[in-house]
């Protein structure tokens, strides 16, 4: 391709990918990753709008907003927030502690930390299950302190909490270690408490790898199921998740039913994403990284 | 508000890279602390910050003991090579930090703020962000944030070292202003010697976690005592010559002294500076108005604005080695650096290849090179590295010190690596025989990094010195450090190099001892060279006793802070267990 000199005021996007792409030809590229997308995701989504719209609007309608779907929603969404908070707050804590001491038996903690990615979830499901049951390891103190773990929406929680810390964990460990301790230094030299340096100086540039990790923890508890389930106790209206519903409604071969849980779960995600994607692309402005 | 340093120590895993520097720094100086990267001069300005934790010593700011101080707490602006600025705050946001800290009343903050950045030349740019900026603009900020709440102190660490040059000679002067309009007192930490020399009041230099120099600009330009001074700030050509008590001699030429300079005793060795300005050249000998030392070939010739620089080869002169700029190992023939102001550049023309006439207009002798002994194992009676350490310091005119053993095993107390050695005179440790056998597996980390003299019975002051070398850079130290001591004693030289049974004579081995013995006889050492063929600690070990030698010098390169038993395998382990019958001079050279 022939290449042309630069123009003076910056040049448009597109052609500044043609031309730095190490990738043989843009057209190609392009063309391939839409391809790629569509098979694994548009399609396969599409198939299930599609599926759903088979019942019918007001079916459609009657199955989405029945009490005990809702309720399953509510749970769902609910849980996975607090799951992702959680995991964002003391995510942060062990990304820290990861990048910026070195200590003995740091590298076995940080292979630790990948491990909820490579276990089949039953299985975290069944170990936690085990754990916090009554007379499990952990719930045999807890219960006499009158706290249920197990077969409650804290179970939930902590399964979710389980399965969506590496995300934090990994998204945050590079942008922690690309912030210059200078600038700790630079808010102590400058007489700056711990605190107030924790607050405007490391966690504002922090907040857009921040906030991707809480959206990758909670995309992943949103749709978790294989780990809540044995936890979970499943009684429908207090701790039924809305996977769990789509799965029985498979179980009695209501495809339909199903597929309307689904597609509403499916445009609640997506907004929900949009959302934070949007105040992600604000913050990264605001922390000055954007400019 | 002046700064005192009183000892400062830092350790990294066992090693000094800041070791006992003590310091005063009066009220509103601009003090310079100079160093190559890896000297410890930012780990010293650290301390003084308290960025970094003192190991030893004290630091006092402005009377006050701030050794175990916060950062936040010693009234003092940093300002980093890196800005370390804000990015998610605006200029003014930045500017404004430490007062917004200290809860000033907001009308106050924004006044400081505008008479800040005014002072930078940044007034108007408070609503922008760090990232709009340019480096240059980026570090005014940052020296604005840093002195918002007035400190008393104000240090730099590399400032400038991210920026191009024109940013920096503006920033410099902006720096310099200032530094005087707030009468703070500001260190400034730098490797690059034009800037210290334009900044300071009084510039410190510092190697291997010491100072070794502090002193105004000029004095350290002109007058520095020591090799690694004189060379770090400037061009300098150095030869080692003699001093008499009125002037110094180069070969047969007496050279006027233009600078005072210790007396010493007829016939001492001397390193002598000569800047490439003091130098004189003229193609004509009759209109030479400095001390002619020789003529010499224009090698090179160079324009750079103000100045012409000149490399001129002369040929040797006996007795006198050139130490700076460095030659190739085993070259005697000079070859100085030489300046000339353009005009005389222009009035006077020389071509490559010219013959001209050089003089010296000026030239200024370093501080002797003492040699300190330490002793192993202190003053216990019947010692005999006791009693030889005193006899050879009094022949070398060097001195002798009895440590505790403890402080012996702390590298940078005895010890002088060899490049340090060029720095500082250099160090021996020495310890009799069975302190050397004992001590073997201790020489880890830790061990003395500097050269050893093991002594195995009474001896005399040696006159015949046999150099051991193996063909390699860690050989070269070993024959120079010889030629230091073999020149001093007055004694004679053998070099000697062991090759494996039944196999010739490579060209190189020759090539190598060749330039080793001009090393020594340049300096007016009687040399001669020997090729042994057999294992090397027998080979020694005969050739000692058939030579009639009673110094055996050795190498033993330094691997590195992690080196096991330095002197348990190989050629040094056989030696030391096979008992030569001499003192053995271990040579510590530095794999650099």
């Amino acid at each position: 391709m022939k290449r042309k000199p630069a123009s003076p005021g910056g040049r448009p996007p597109g052609r500044r990918l043609r031309e730095h792409s190490v990738l043989p030809g843009f057209g190609l590229s392009l063309g391939l990753s839409l391809t790629y997308t569509s098979l694994i995701v548009l399609i396969p989504l599409a198939a299930l709008v599609l599926r759903s719209s088979s019942l019918g609007w007001h079916d459609f309608w009657e199955v989405a907003l029945e009490p005990r779907v809702l309720a399953s929603f509510r749970l769902s969404f609910g849980a996975a927030f607090v799951a992702a908070a959680l995991n964002t707050v003391f995510g942060f804590v062990v990304a820290w502690t990861l990048t910026r001491y070195r200590f003995p038996g740091r590298r076995l903690l940080d292979a630790l930390v990948d491990l909820p990615f490579a276990l089949p979830t039953a299985v975290s499901g069944i170990a936690l299950t085990a754990l916090f049951v009554p007379d499990g390891w952990v719930g045999r103190i807890l219960e006499p302190l009158g706290i249920n773990i197990a077969f409650t929406r804290a179970g939930i929680v902590i399964a979710l909490i389980l399965i969506g810390m590496p995300f934090v964990v990994r998204t945050l460990q590079p942008a922690i270690a690309n912030l210059p301790a200078e600038l700790e230094e630079a808010a102590a030299t400058l007489g700056a408490s711990r605190l107030r340096t924790v607050a405007r100086v490391v966690l504002p540039p922090l907040m857009p790898a921040m906030l991707t990790g809480f959206t990758l923890a909670f995309a992943r508890a949103i749709g978790e199921y294989g780990s809540v389930i044995f936890i979970a106790g499943n009684l429908p209206f207090r701790t039924e998740i809305a996977p769990l519903v789509i799965v029985m409604k498979l179980e009695q071969f209501d495809y339909g039913g199903a597929a309307a849980i689904g597609t509403v779960m499916l445009a609640a995600s997506f907004l929900l994403l949009l959302a934070v994607n949007l105040l992600q692309l604000w913050s990264r402005r605001w922390s000055g990284a954007g400019i | 508000m002046s700064i005192q340093l009183d000892g400062l120590t830092k350790r990294y895993g066992g090693l000094a890279v800041v070791s006992r520097v003590s310091l005063d720094i009066a009220n509103g100086e601009m003090f310079v602390l100079l160093g190559p990267s890896g000297s410890g001069k930012s780990t010293l300005l650290r301390m003084i910050a308290g960025l970094a934790e003192v190991d030893e010593g004290r630091v006092w700011l402005d009377g006050r003991d701030v050794t175990h101080v916060s950062p936040s707490k010693r009234g003092i602006g940093f300002v980093f090579q890196s800005y370390a600025l804000f990015r998610n705050m605006t200029v003014a946001d930045n500017v404004e930090f430490s007062l917004r800290v200290r809860g000033t009343r907001p009308d106050v903050r924004r006044r400081r703020r505008e008479e800040l950045l005014e002072l930078v030349g940044l007034a108007g740019f408070g609503e922008r962000r760090p990232a709009q900026l340019s480096g240059g603009q980026q570090q005014r900020v940052a020296l604005a944030r840093a002195l918002a709440d007035a400190p008393a102190f104000l240090l730099l660490d590399e400032p400038f070292g991210a920026l191009d040059a024109r940013i920096r000679t503006e920033l410099r002067q902006t720096l310099r202003r200032i530094q005087r309009e707030c009468r703070v007192t500001a260190v400034f930490v730098t490797h690059d010697q034009e800037e210290a020399l334009e900044l300071a009041d009084r510039i410190g230099v510092m190697n291997f976690g010491r100072l070794l120099e502090v002193g105004a600009p000029q004095e350290l330009y002109l007058r520095p005592r020591s090799a690694f001074v004189a060379g770090f700030l400037g061009v300098s050509n150095l030869v080692v010559g003699e001093s008499t008590p009125t002037s110094v001699r180069l070969g047969s030429v007496d050279l006027p002294l233009g600078t005072e300079t210790p007396v010493q005793p007829r016939g001492q060795r001397a390193q002598i500076l000569l800047r490439p300005e003091d130098l004189e050249i003229r193609a004509d000998r009759e209109h030479m108005r400095s001390a002619v030392i020789g003529v010499g070939r224009v090698e090179e010739r160079g324009f750079s604005g103000p100045v012409e620089r000149l490399r001129i080869r002369l040929d040797p002169i006996p007795g006198v080695r050139q130490v700076a700029p460095a030659l190739p190992y085993g070259a005697s023939e000079l070859v100085f650096e030489v300046t000339r102001p353009q005009p005389e550049a222009v009035a006077r023309t020389v071509k490559r290849g010219d013959m001209v006439w050089v003089g010296v207009r000026r030239c200024h002798v370093l501080a002797p090179a003492s040699v300190e002994i330490t002793l192993f194992g202190g003053t216990r009676p019947g010692s005999h590295a006791r009693d030889f350490a005193g006899r050879f310091a009094e022949s070398l005119h060097g001195s002798v010190r009895y440590p505790d053993e403890a402080a012996l095993l702390d590298p940078m107390q005895t010890g002088d690596t060899a490049s340090q050695s060029e720095v500082v005179g250099f160090g021996l440790t020495a310890m009799d025989f069975e302190d050397a056998e004992a001590r073997q597996g201790e020489f880890g980390p830790g061990a003395p990094m500097g050269h050893v003299l093991v002594v195995p019975g009474p001896s005399e002051v040696p006159r015949r010195l046999l150099i051991c070398v193996a063909v390699g850079e860690p050989g070269k130290v070993d024959v120079r450090v010889a030629e230091r001591i073999a020149w001093r004693l007055d004694a004679e030289a053998t070099v000697m190099t062991v090759l494996p049974e039944g196999k010739g004579v490579p060209e190189h081995v020759t090539r190598f001892l060749e330039a080793s013995a001009r090393v020594l006889s340049s300096r007016g050492v009687r040399t001669r060279t020997l090729i042994r063929h057999g294992s090397p600690s027998s080979e020694v070990l005969s050739e000692i006793k058939e030579g009639g030698h009673d110094l055996l010098v050795v190498g033993a390169p330094f691997r590195g802070p992690g080196e096991p038993h330095p002197f348990r395998g190989g050629v040094m382990g056989r030696l030391l267990r096979e008992r030569p019958s001499v003192p053995m001079l271990i040579v510590r050279s530095q794999e650099s």
